[in-house]
C-alpha cells in the first residue's frame, strides 16, 4: 500500500458520517435528546426539567414527577449557580404543581407553589396559582 | 488536485446529504416553536434576516430543517473555497468534507433556532473569500460583494458583527496585495458605524442583570467558566463523543479549567510563533478568538453551546483540512527510501 494515509482518511470521514447520522437521529426525538443530555450532565437541573416535560407530554406523569423532583433537589445544591438555585428550582416545583393540579390534587399543588411565589419574582408560578384558583385544567408543564 | 480528491469531495457531499436527509421529516425541537412564531425585527446588529427566512418558509418544520441543512452544506462549500485559497485545493476539499460530516455541527443543522449561526458562518466565510480573492487577483466586483455579505452577517445574529473584524484580520494576516490601507480603513469605518448604531444595546447587554439573562458570576469567574466551556467543546472536535444539547459547564471538573488555561496560553504562543512562517495557524487561532470574544465580553447566563461554536471553529476546520490533505498525499515509504527501504 503506497499511501496508507488514504485509508485512514477514508475511515475517519466514514466514522464522522456515522456519528453524525446517529446524532441527527437523536435530534429527531426530543425525549431522546434530553435523555442524552441527562446522561451527559446528570447533575444539571435543566436537562431533568426538560426530560420531565417530555415525559409529561407523553402521559408518563409518574416519570415526569420524578424528573422534576430530582431537578428541584439538584437545583438547591450549593455547587449550582445562584441562577439555577432560584430559577431551576422554581421551574421544577412549578411543573410538579401543574402535574398535581392535572390530577386534582389542588392542595398539594398549592403547597408546592406557595414557597416558590414567596421566594422568586417569576410570573409563571403566579400564573399557575391563578389557574389553580380558577380551576383551569388545560395547562401542561413548560420547558426550561 | 487529482481525480481521487474530487471523488472524495463528491462522496463526502453525498454522505452529508444521506446524513441530513431524514431531517426533512423531523418536527420542531425545544425553542424552535417559539422562534418560528417570532417576527423579523430589523435592528443592527440583530436577527432580522434569520427571522425573515423563517417567516417566508412558513411553519412547515420539514422545510425549515431543509433550509438549515442547505445553509450547512453551502457553508461547507464556502469553507472549501476559503481553505482552497489559503492552503491548497485538496485542503479545501477536505475542510469542506470535515465540515459537512462532523457531528459537532449536527446541532446547528438540526436546530431550526440556530439559523442565525449558520447564516453568520456563511456570510463571514464568503466575505473573507471575496476579500482574499480581491487581494490576490483584483476585480472590483469582489469588493462590491463585501457590502451585502457583511450586512447579511450583521443582520443574521448579533455575533455577526464580528464578520467585519474577521475580514480585516484575514487581510492583515494573509492578504497579498499591499498596501490596501483604504480597504482596511473602510472596513474599520463600517465597524465603527455598526458599533455607533448599536452602542446603547451593547452597553445594555454588558450591564445585564441576572434577572434579565445576565450572569450571576463576577466577570473573571465568568470568563474562566466560558474558557472552560470553549475548550470542552473544542475537545469534541477531536473526540466527538459526549455531544449534548445542554453541557454542564459549572459541573465540569477542575482539570478542565486547568487544561483550558494551559491550552489558551499555548494557542497564544503558537499564534505568535507562527505569525511569519505559518500564518494560516495564526489566522485560525485569531478567527476562533475573535469569533468568541463577544461571548466573553458580554456575560450572560448561558455558556457556549455546540451550535454557538459553529462559526467559531471554521478556522480550525481549515487547519484540519490542510492536515488531512497532507495525510492523503503523504507516502511514508518514499520518505524511507534514502534508508534503503523500497517505495
Amino acid at each position: 500500500m503506497r499511501r496508507p494515509g488514504r485509508v485512514g482518511v477514508g475511515l475517519v470521514l466514514c466514522a464522522l458520517a456515522l456519528l453524525s447520522a446517529v446524532r441527527q437521529q437523536t435530534w429527531q426525538d426530543e425525549r431522546r435528546l434530553w435523555a442524552g443530555a441527562v446522561a451527559h450532565s446528570p447533575d444539571k437541573p435543566r436537562p431533568w426539567i426538560n426530560l420531565g416535560q417530555q415525559y409529561a407530554r407523553h402521559g408518563e406523569d409518574g416519570m415526569a414527577d420524578d424528573a422534576f423532583a430530582w431537578a428541584s433537589v439538584l437545583a438547591q445544591r450549593p455547587s449550582r449557580s445562584r441562577e439555577e438555585q432560584v430559577r431551576a428550582w422554581a421551574m421544577a416545583d412549578t411543573n410538579r404543581a401543574i402535574l398535581r393540579m392535572q390530577h386534582g390534587e389542588v392542595t398539594a399543588a398549592k403547597a408546592l407553589l406557595i414557597p416558590v411565589i414567596a421566594r422568586t419574582p417569576y410570573q409563571t408560578p403566579q400564573r399557575v396559582m391563578r389557574w389553580i384558583e380558577q380551576g383551569s385544567p388545560s395547562v401542561s408543564p413548560p420547558s426550561f | 488536485m487529482d481525480r481521487t480528491g474530487i471523488a472524495v469531495g463528491l462522496a463526502a457531499l453525498v454522505l452529508a446529504v444521506w446524513v441530513y436527509q431524514p431531517l426533512s421529516r423531523a418536527s420542531v425541537v425545544y425553542e424552535d416553536d417559539q422562534w418560528l412564531q417570532g417576527s423579523a425585527a430589523w435592528t443592527i446588529p440583530g436577527r432580522g434576516l434569520s427571522q425573515w427566512t423563517a417567516t417566508i418558509v412558513g411553519l412547515d418544520a420539514g422545510r425549515q430543517h431543509l433550509v438549515n441543512v442547505g445553509l450547512h452544506l453551502l457553508t461547507g462549500g464556502a469553507l472549501g473555497l476559503v481553505a482552497g485559497t489559503l492552503a491548497s485545493p485538496l485542503a479545501g476539499v477536505f475542510a469542506a468534507a470535515i465540515w459537512w460530516l462532523h457531528p459537532l455541527n449536527v446541532e446547528a443543522a438540526a436546530y431550526i433556532s440556530a439559523r442565525g449561526d449558520l447564516l453568520v458562518a456563511l456570510c463571514a466565510l464568503l466575505s473573507v473569500w471575496c476579500a482574499l480573492a480581491w487581494s490576490r487577483h483584483g476585480a472590483v466586483w469582489r469588493l462590491g460583494m463585501l457590502v451585502p455579505l457583511l450586512a447579511g452577517a450583521v443582520l443574521s445574529k448579533e455575533i455577526g458583527v464580528m464578520a467585519i473584524p474577521l475580514t480585516v484580520m484575514t487581510l492583515l494576516v494573509l492578504g497579498r496585495r499591499q498596501p490596501y490601507t483604504w480597504l482596511r480603513m473602510a472596513l474599520m469605518g463600517a465597524s465603527g458605524v455598526v458599533l455607533g448604531l448599536a452602542w446603547h444595546r451593547i452597553l445594555s447587554w454588558v450591564a445585564l442583570n441576572p434577572d434579565e439573562g445576565g450572569s450571576v458570576f463576577a466577570w473573571p469567574q465568568f470568563a474562566v467558566l466560558q474558557l472552560t466551556a470553549l475548550w470542552h467543546l473544542l475537545a469534541l472536535i477531536v473526540w466527538p463523543v459526549g455531544l449534548s444539547i445542554d453541557h454542564d459547564t459549572i459541573g465540569l471538573a477542575a482539570p478542565w479549567t486547568t487544561a483550558a488555561l494551559v491550552g489558551s496560553a499555548a494557542a497564544v504562543v503558537a499564534a505568535l510563533v507562527c505569525w511569519r512562517r505559518r500564518p494560516i495557524m495564526t489566522w485560525a487561532v485569531l478567527w476562533l478568538a475573535l469569533s468568541v470574544a463577544p461571548r466573553f465580553l458580554v456575560p450572560t447566563n448561558e455558556f457556549l453551546k455546540e451550535y454557538t461554536l459553529y462559526p467559531a471553529w471554521l478556522g480550525l476546520a481549515v487547519l484540519l483540512g490542510q492536515a488531512t490533505a497532507w495525510c492523503w498525499t503523504a507516502r511514508p515509504r518514499a520518505a524511507l527510501e534514502p534508508l534503503g527501504v523500497r517505495a
